[in-house]
């Protein structure tokens, strides 16, 4: 929302400084923008967020500084930019990383504090604690009172300000000034009583559930200078390992759950060691490269034939472009889950037509071999309108005084494709094929939808791996597979060295992307 | 001054959309529930209002979010009430102690009792089931008049359907089918997840590669073979097939029922056929409400629960939004669907689907087996000893051999440990004694109560209490008097752990003269050491004539335990001279160091 009311602020052209009233009024939204960013930061605090709040309130300052001091004027078109990146991309970067040396997982999902709270509030009923059933009533005043009837019948008035007399009978509809509730009175008061005592100091007495009360006491205790949690109930001392983050107990048993700690580079080292022990772990990696620069080239490729065959003014030429552009236009997952159908060997269009045809299909979902090519084929459905569509615009850019001194020169069309139009399209469309390529490498959604990463490669060891799963998706099997427990920890490991490896691979890119810009400079 | 004016216009535009943001309190009691359910929900929520009081709403949040986001949004206090989930996520709930206990009070006489033990770990309700669920086999009356009573009966109809041309394929499965393939898989004896005496699943004894499984496994393969049955069928495939009139039988859920409804092709539904182990125990999934741990009004949920969505009109909301089998006995007496009551007779011999954690880990695997299957890519044994395989390391399952099998507990002192509970203590490491029995022998531990366990490879990760139970129970154990001989006793077969009073004897070249039908002869009583009370144990003679002899103590009357020169477990042969006969020998054994001594007069 802070960035909302930054663009707002921003966008409104306050170019003219000069102006009295406009930085009177850029001043009062840069107030408002702020105000509501400590706002949000001061909730997520609250939160218990605090690394996130940090970044919410350093975005701020930037923004102010931005807007404040005229010299970085210039700047402060992007600063909307800026901030959603910083909040959208670079924050949960740095998260992951941080994340990554963590052992957060199920069971670790809370930090100490939270964890120590959330077991405070668990109760238990000391040997020999009276229960009692419960009815209602509240005063004039407001003041609420339990009706108690113990086991043996035996009936009590109890209130949070200390009052617990015998009584007798059935509760009555009214005793004492205070008046039974029942139905909707009783149902709104109940988020009032929740969690007070009612009663003297003998005979304290919680709300447990809709059925019972009784001399319920807190059963988990935490002793912050022994650093260890006792259980009441059992007497049991669990004392806090800050390095594996969970209470143990002597007989080496653990607290319900425990809190995420810093684990160093443990997860790397997991992930360093199953690498090792892992044969698919390379096939996986082969076929994560092969993908991304074979499905972006396909795509590519198709996506630029498509723009040269379809460029033209006509009006048939734009209304076949116009439906070339279709499957860009639909929902992903709409299409794969379209072309899984479509493919299917048993109730598909194309294996079924294919069969009557040639009395063969390819078996597409159950060959490995196949089932690779079928990805292909359907990431060009997906990414050849998007090229054909940027193409169209780049080969509307070369000026037709460059061929025209090609075709005086004597060159046949296809000297001219190679020499003037690829050179110059990869000028416009060389960085997005790069991001097509990035995208490509951490494409989860296709070889997830399509065949789940099927076929199955056999022989392997856990967790098991199919023909098309990619190391995001092979990082998802090993990461919320293992041991029944989702592992984050393990997962932000991972994704931090997916993001090396792609990171590595876009330094790698933009080295290509430098001698395209050496083209166009000789043209 | 126009351009001020629309500027101001914006940033307040701007400030009042921020501001209900801001201002939106929350309501009394919150609830989250999946696109499928909210809308029903709006409805009952709407109507509790009106009814308590109580401003009470649903927010629509998807199923795979309503299970992850609990331990997310709970703590910051921006979590739900109650969540609407499936049973198997009480596993990963519990784990992170996210939810609480319910207390259905006299309500809960008008549940099924099967639904409410999907929602009961250790004795505990954690939640409101409104639905249950189960496969049922579904058949094409017009092909199949009968309910098939075996799985041999089917594969014999699915032959003589294909045979005579009347349909293209008999019964069709799902090709990764793991929870479709759990009745087949039961019926020729395999499983999951092994179960404990209390029904609990023990996800240390893995079934998935048992000789049941991979019968099942064969006996798809038949099919396989035969062509009957093809790579890349899914759920959906198989009921478009049966809706095509393609095959004539299949098994689905009351999730499909409609679909198969208005295929028009006339249907019954029975339970899945039986096979050689027995009935075919499909899983049952239960659907309920869960109280959020971190909710601030957990006593208006559980009102909620019992005394507005506990009745009849409620639940047949539910079950006219998502018509699955209720829970809830007096809905279902309101039900005249025979579907949905085939349904649950279907499930008349079901399990409930395990909801501990570790089914995570078995899913991919299990599915795989399956398609590696119809695949063609391995026979039926390979595929489900890989999976069992995967499996287990998965979930690190306790059956690889121990780098040490350690004795642990009250005890562990007595054995010069620095501590008790010390797993890494060598002193209390339990010696082989056959291939998988270990042991440990003791006179040390003076009369008292003790607890004990057993911890392998020196760590606690793998620990074994009562009855051999993974992370089980403290075993207790009663020492009668001081200087007993005690012989702790450790199996990996089963894992179970005894402690008992044990005897020892001595065993070598002198047992004949002392009365033994032969030397080397543990068993023999003849030569049995007797107790001093003090944790050592002697034996005086006169019997021995003049030479050199070799003796060892031997405990329990066996091989097992034997203690030889130093007091070393299976040591050498400790030697002595006796220089005249019938020179008095006395032979004395420590119990504690395990060390025989020879004293020979003169």
């Amino acid at each position: 929302m802070a960035t909302t009311a930054a663009q707002a602020a921003n966008s409104g052209g306050f170019a003219a400084p000069s102006l009295k009233w406009s930085t009177a009024l850029q001043a009062l939204l840069l107030l408002l923008v702020d105000g509501f960013g400590a706002f949000l930061a001061y909730n997520i605090w609250q939160d218990g967020n605090a690394f996130f709040a940090i970044v919410i309130v350093l975005t701020l300052a930037l923004i102010t500084v931005i807007t404040l001091v005229p010299r970085l004027w210039p700047l402060k078109w992007i600063s909307p930019a800026l901030a959603l990146m910083i909040l959208l991309s670079v924050y949960p970067l740095l998260y992951t990383g941080y994340i990554a040396f963590t052992n957060f997982s199920d069971g670790h999902r809370y930090t100490k504090t939270e964890a120590v709270e959330l077991l405070a509030e668990r109760r238990y009923l000391p040997e020999g604690g009276a229960t009692y059933a419960w009815s209602l009533y509240q005063n004039a005043a407001g003041a609420y009172g339990l009706w108690l009837t113990n086991q043996a019948g035996e009936s009590f008035f109890a209130t949070p300000e200390g009052m617990f007399t015998a009584v007798s009978g059935e509760a009555p509809g009214e005793y004492e000034g205070y008046a039974l509730l029942e139905g909707g009175a009783r149902f709104r008061a109940l988020n009032s009583i929740e969690g007070v005592t009612f009663g003297d100091a003998e005979n304290a007495v919680g709300i447990q559930s809709l059925e019972t009360a009784g001399a319920f006491e807190q059963q988990w205790v935490y002793d912050a200078a022994a650093d260890a949690l006792t259980d009441r109930a059992t007497g049991v001392v669990y004392t806090a390992n800050n390095t594996t983050g969970e209470f143990t107990a002597p007989d080496g048993s653990a607290a319900p759950f425990g809190f995420w700690v810093s684990v160093g580079f443990d997860n790397f080292g997991r992930i360093i060691s199953s690498a090792l022990s892992q044969g698919p772990l390379i096939r996986v990696i082969l076929w994560t490269i092969g993908f991304a620069v074979i499905g972006s080239l396909s795509g590519f490729a198709l996506g630029l034939a498509a723009a040269l065959l379809l460029d033209g003014q006509s009006t048939w030429l734009r209304v076949l472009r116009a439906v070339m552009i279709v499957p860009y236009a639909v929902p992903g997952l709409v299409s794969v889950l379209v072309w899984r159908g479509m493919l299917n060997a048993n109730i598909g269009i194309i294996p079924q037509t294919m069969e009557s045809i040639f009395g063969w299909a390819p078996p597409f979902s159950s060959d490995p071999g196949w089932a690779k090519f079928a990805i292909l084929l359907v990431n060009i459905w997906f990414s050849a309108p998007y090229f054909m569509l940027i193409g169209s615009g780049a080969l509307q850019s070369i000026s037709s005084q460059v061929y025209e001194a090609a075709q005086v020169d004597g060159a046949s069309r296809w000297v001219q494709f190679w020499k003037i139009t690829l050179p110059l399209v990869l000028v416009a469309l060389g960085p997005l094929l790069i991001a097509s390529i990035i995208f490509n490498f951490n494409n989860f959604f296709l070889m997830e939808a399509l065949f789940g990463g099927g076929p199955p490669i056999a022989g392997t060891s856990a967790p098991p791996v199919g023909h098309t799963d990619n190391l995001i998706s092979y990082t998802y099997r090993l990461a919320f597979s293992a041991g029944g427990t989702k592992d984050y920890g393990l997962a932000s490991a991972l994704g931090v060295v997916i993001f090396f490896i792609v990171g590595i691979l876009t330094l790698l890119q933009f080295r290509l992307t430098r001698t395209w810009e050496q083209v166009s400079e000789n043209v | 001054m126009k351009r001020l004016f629309s500027l101001m216009v914006a940033g307040g535009a701007a400030l009042l959309l921020t501001m209900p943001v801001l201002a939106q309190d929350r309501p009394d009691l919150l609830l989250w529930a999946d696109s499928t359910r909210a809308p029903a929900l709006q409805e009952l929520l709407a109507q509790f209002s009106e009814d308590y009081g109580v401003v009470a709403q649903v927010q629509e949040i998807g199923m795979g979010e309503i299970r992850s986001n609990l331990t997310v949004a709970g703590p910051a206090g921006e979590g739900p009430d109650i969540v609407i989930g499936a049973h198997d996520w009480l596993g990963e709930y519990l784990q992170n102690g996210a939810i609480v206990p319910i207390d259905l009070g006299s309500k809960a006489a008008d549940f099924s009792p099967s639904a409410l033990d999907l929602f009961t770990v250790g004795g505990q309700l954690y939640g409101m089931p409104y639905a249950v669920e189960n496969l049922a086999f579904f058949r094409n009356t017009d092909l199949v008049p009968e309910a098939p009573e075996t799985w041999d009966e089917v594969f014999a109809i699915t032959q003589e359907l294909v045979d005579s041309g009347a349909a293209p394929r008999g019964w069709v499965v799902s090709s990764n089918a793991s929870y479709d393939f759990q009745p087949v898989m039961s019926a020729f004896g395999g499983y999951v997840f092994g179960r404990n005496d209390d029904g609990s699943y023990n996800p240390q004894d893995i079934g998935i590669g048992n000789a049941g499984a991979v019968a099942a496994g064969e006996y798809i393969d038949q099919y396989v073979q035969a062509g009957y049955i093809t790579p890349d069928i899914d759920n959906d495939v198989a009921v478009t097939l049966f809706g095509n009139r393609e095959a004539a039988m299949m098994m689905t859920g009351p999730w499909f029922l409609n679909r198969v409804r208005e295929s028009g092709v006339p249907f019954a539904i029975s339970a899945p056929p039986a096979g050689p182990a027995g009935p075919s125990m499909p899983f049952i999934g239960g659907q309920g409400f869960m109280i959020s741990a971190f909710s601030q009004n957990q006593l208006l949920a559980q009102a909620f629960l019992t005394e507005f969505m506990a009745t009849t009109d409620a639940m047949l909301a539910m079950y006219n939004i998502d018509p699955r089998p209720p829970a809830f006995l007096p809905a279902v007496a309101a039900i005249e669907d025979q579907d949905m009551v085939a349904f649950q007779q279907a499930g008349a011999n079901g399990i409930p689907q395990p909801s501990i954690p570790e089914m995570a880990s078995v899913w991919g695997a299990w599915g795989n087996a399956l398609q590696f299957i119809i695949n063609g890519e391995l026979t039926p044994e390979e595929a489900y000893t890989q999976a069992q395989a995967q499996v287990v390391e998965l979930i690190g399952v306790l059956d690889a051999a121990p780098t040490s099998v350690g004795l642990v507990g009250t005890v562990q002192m007595f054995f010069g440990c620095p501590a008790d509970w010390a797993p890494e203590c060598p002193n209390t490491f339990m010696v082989a004694d056959g291939d998988t029995s270990f042991s440990l022998s003791t006179a040390a531990i003076p009369a008292g109560d003790y607890e004990i366990k057993i911890a392998l490879d020196g760590t606690w990760d793998r620990n074994f209490g009562m009855g051999g139970a993974a992370g089980g129970d403290n075993i207790p154990l009663a020492v009668a008097a001081d200087g007993t001989l005690l012989v702790f006793s450790f199996s990996t077969t089963d894992n179970v752990l005894t402690a008992s009073e044990g005897s020892a004897a001595l065993v070598g070249t002198v047992q004949a003269a002392l009365g033994c039908p032969g030397d080397w002869q543990p068993e023999c009583a003849a030569s049995e050491l007797a107790s001093n009370g003090d944790g050592t144990f002697s034996l005086s003679t006169t019997a021995l004539t003049a030479g050199d002899y070799e003796v060892k103590v031997a405990l329990n009357d066996g091989w097992g335990i034997n203690y030889g020169a130093d007091g070393v477990r299976n040591g050498d042969n400790i030697a002595f001279s006796v220089p005249s006969d019938g020179a008095a020998v006395d032979f004395v054994f420590d119990g504690t160091t395990n060390v025989l001594t020879v004293n020979v007069a003169g």
